[in-house]
């Protein structure tokens, strides 16, 4: 199946005119999509996430480089009927309603308006803002808006959605049900792109991700592959005389625990090495696990070793 | 899709009030007009007026000559005053349209830029449009039904008013949307509208230059930047039905705002937002 979103070889430079200063904002970026998936771009501060979902949107062009969206160039705007955006700190014109605003920006999609009234009526009931479908948004708080600009990007019912920090400023219950809607639109075959810093979310609701820093995608992968290749194994055996003796003539590096010892392997051939030899002796063997490093721990030896 | 953001500026302009503004001054002037302002008129001639109670001294001009110079006055102060009003109202509606967070919201639309630019210069220019032709509507009207006189030219002069705001709202538009500064575009307007004047006596300026260079230099801004002055002045001549040579003055200032267009659409459709 093709990818939703490719970016080929995509390259940009941001240049003041009256200034020799360039900032490298993308340096060959090569990333895919596939359908159907909820897809995870981390990085620090200034690694060129934003960069590249605004290229990808034409809101900025690349210097060099192509991407298409649902199998075509984005050269090509009427694709983007079937794309939906929720920007980093969305504003709203202040004098509309929440129902006027996503009327607005769903028609501005191309979408039929009595589609897009449906919507609307569907997705503010889902992000808890019914109450307030006829106020003005200037009078809503951060999260309200944040809510409705999830809202604005559905609205129209696209096939590809970019979130930029989608749970930004929400409380516990509204990131809930964001990685609850994401969920749900991945399993009805929509794909969701997701720019964010806030690992534990990605961690949460992402099938894979992409790593970047300063301009470059550094690693890529699903959530297991880029927490498991490091993480080594685990193996656990009673705490049993002469084991310990045992374990400290191999120079293994193990931890006494609740009359268990909890051996660190580095890899599998580690492992099975060990295992092989706990048998040879007898010795009983409680469990082996992978051992999973977490996506925060990931990204800070990355971040900090490129 | 088309007609959203040009919807979305006159609801803009309900919500803050503006269009009400305008609505509102224009109402005044033409309940001030109809109910404040009474002729005494013998034999066709005005023997007296009288506003808000107040009794003027008029020359005994005939009451076409009267209504006429009323109208032309008015059309001198909604081509100055009104026209400086007009375009501080509307020079927040580009900058308010580009700042951040939204102009995401318009840019990722399958619209291309120029239409969103190009609706909102619209629904901006419609806006001023709607309510000159209600205060010119309105002033012909009860001036036509008090005095008997009903002057065409001052209805049609209507025509040129919003021509003059058309104009010099492009140098808004223009310099607005480069430097995302409603103020700044408002300054260059204003600034235009106001060397206008100074611009159309090049003739009795330029001969004082001492240099050749200088007298061209001058000329040629004179030439290239609209003729708000000219435009405001053919206004009284269409009034008082003088002889009419409107043509060039509305060739070169539709140029200049013509030019000022595609000079905001080249930048808005190539800048990275």
């Amino acid at each position: 199946m093709s990818p939703v979103f490719e970016a080929i070889s995509l390259s940009k430079t941001f240049r003041r005119w009256w200034s020799r200063q360039e900032v490298q904002a993308l340096q060959d970026v090569n990333c895919a999509v596939a359908p159907g998936t909820v897809f995870g771009l981390l990085g620090p501060n200034g690694a060129g996430k934003t960069t590249l979902v605004k290229i990808a949107l034409t809101i900025a062009s690349g210097d060099s480089g192509e991407v298409r969206l649902l199998g075509e160039s984005n050269r090509n705007r009427s694709v983007l009927r079937r794309v939906g955006y929720l920007p980093e700190n969305p504003r709203f014109p202040a004098h509309l309603t929440a129902r006027q605003t996503l009327r607005l920006y769903g028609n501005l999609s191309g979408a039929e308006t009595k589609n897009v009234c449906e919507n609307a009526s569907k997705w503010l009931e889902r992000l808890d803002l019914a109450r307030w479908q006829d106020v003005r948004v200037s009078k809503f708080s951060k999260g309200m808006n944040e809510r409705l600009a999830f809202a604005q990007a559905l609205v129209h019912d696209p096939d590809l959605i970019f979130l930029d920090e989608p749970t930004d400023g929400l409380d516990p219950l509204g990131r809930r049900e964001v990685r609850t809607i994401c969920r749900e639109l991945a399993d009805a075959g929509k794909t969701v792109f997701i720019n964010s810093h806030i690992l534990a979310e990605i961690e949460l609701i992402c099938d894979r991700i992409a790593l970047m820093k300063s301009g470059r995608i550094i690693e890529q992968g699903t959530i297991a592959e880029v927490t498991s290749s490091r993480g080594g194994y685990e193996l656990v055996v009673p705490a049993s005389s002469g084991v310990g003796e045992w374990l400290r003539g191999k120079t293994l590096t193990f931890a006494a625990v609740d009359g268990r010892f909890h051996v660190e392997l580095p890899d599998r051939s580690a492992a099975n090495a060990l295992i092989d030899a706990l048998r040879q002796k007898n010795i009983e063997i409680e469990s082996l696990a992978v051992k999973r490093r977490t996506l925060e721990s990931v990204f800070f030896d990355r971040i900090s070793s490129e | 899709m088309k007609s959203g953001i040009f919807l979305d500026t006159f609801q803009e302009s309900f919500r803050n009030k503006m269009f009400l503004f305008f609505f509102v001054a224009s109402s005044l002037v033409v309940g001030s007009i109809g109910l404040a302002l009474n002729m005494d008129v013998v034999n066709g001639v005005m023997r007296g007026v009288s506003f808000f109670g107040n009794e003027l001294r008029v020359p005994a001009f005939t009451v076409t000559e009267w209504v006429e110079r009323l109208q032309s006055t008015l059309a001198m102060l909604i081509g100055t005053f009104g026209l400086v009003l007009a375009l501080m109202a509307t020079s927040t509606l580009f900058p308010q349209m580009l700042q951040k967070g939204s102009v995401d919201l318009l840019l990722c639309r399958p619209i291309p830029r120029w239409r969103l630019i190009t609706a909102r210069y619209l629904g901006g220019a419609s806006i001023m449009a709607f309510n000159a032709v209600y205060l010119f509507l309105g002033v012909w009207a009860v001036l036509g039904w008090k005095s008997g006189v009903w002057n065409h030219g001052f209805l049609l002069s209507t025509i040129l008013a919003i021509f003059a705001f058309v104009v010099l709202f492009s140098v808004v538009m223009m310099v607005s949307v480069t430097t995302e500064s409603g103020p700044t575009g408002l300054l260059a307007a204003v600034t235009v509208l106001i060397f206008s004047p100074v611009l159309a006596a090049h003739e009795q300026i330029t001969p004082a230059f001492s240099s050749e260079l200088y007298r061209q230099v001058f000329r040629s801004i004179y030439w290239v930047l609209p003729k708000s002055a000219e435009t405001i002045g053919a206004m009284r001549r269409l009034i008082t039905e003088r002889p009419l040579d409107v043509n060039w003055v509305v060739g070169t200032s539709l140029a200049f705002a013509v030019a000022c267009y595609f000079a905001t659409m080249i930048y808005f459709t190539r800048k990275d937002y």
